[in-house]
């Protein structure tokens, strides 16, 4: 008996994992691949977005620009907390300003229960975008 | 907790230059003005049909929040660099 299959009876003799658990670990232990586990650490939730730009236009000769940002992913949630207290008539006008910006969004469909799926899609989100002297990227951390 | 400090880097060529600027200090100047513009952000809300209570919460919520951000700015051999703590 190898070392893992004894540590996955000896979680199923202390009950920390059930038999059904149990069969699972061990017939992907026998495949040789790893399987997800009731113990299994759960994902870390990002805390920062990142935004950087990096430009390699030498405006005025002073060289290539960098911008690097990070901004709290907390300053997200407590800016969508906030923009849910905007009365909705100020929101029409908002959407209105963003519509003639070629923006449509709807402010008035933002809530505070869609800002935790919304920060577990930011978990997963990686903007890049390349031009010739341009290059944005955009990803949480 | 809102932001106690900020910290300004500023690099340009040889020379570099760090400024640690406390906010608490910022803070307390503040205070007394928030509490004499009070009345008037109430009215304010309660003509435009916000809820005042949860609008300053929302606001101190997002002071708190830009604890950890930060802006890096270079150009050439020049940068600058401000992080909220």
């Amino acid at each position: 008996m190898n070392e893992q299959r004894r540590q996955v009876l000896e979680m199923l003799a202390a009950g920390r994992i059930t038999a059904e658990e149990a069969d699972r670990l061990i017939s992907a232990l026998d495949r040789g691949q790893p399987a997800a586990t009731a113990t299994e650490q759960p994902k870390s939730k990002a805390k920062y977005l990142r935004v950087v730009v990096e430009s390699s236009d030498h405006f005025g000769g002073e060289g290539p620009g960098k911008v690097n940002i990070r901004v709290p992913m907390q300053l997200l949630r407590a800016g969508v907390r906030l923009a849910s207290l905007i009365p909705p008539q100020a929101l029409e006008h908002a959407n209105e300003a963003l519509r003639k910006q070629g923006v449509p969004f709807d402010l008035t469909q933002l809530r505070p229960q869609h800002i935790e799926e919304l920060d577990d899609q930011l978990d997963d989100l990686t903007v890049h975008v390349e031009q010739p002297d341009v290059k944005v990227q955009v990803f949480a951390e | 907790m809102i932001p106690q400090l900020a910290v300004i880097n500023v690099h340009s060529g040889h020379r570099r230059h760090r400024f640690w600027v406390p906010l608490l200090p910022l803070w307390l100047v503040l205070l007394p003005l928030v509490v004499l513009l009070l009345p008037f952000y109430v009215v304010g809300c309660l003509v435009v049909g916000v809820r005042p209570v949860r609008t300053l919460s929302g606001i101190w919520q997002l002071l708190a929040a830009a604890k950890g951000a930060q802006v890096d700015v270079t150009r050439g051999t020049t940068a600058t660099s401000i992080r909220i703590r």
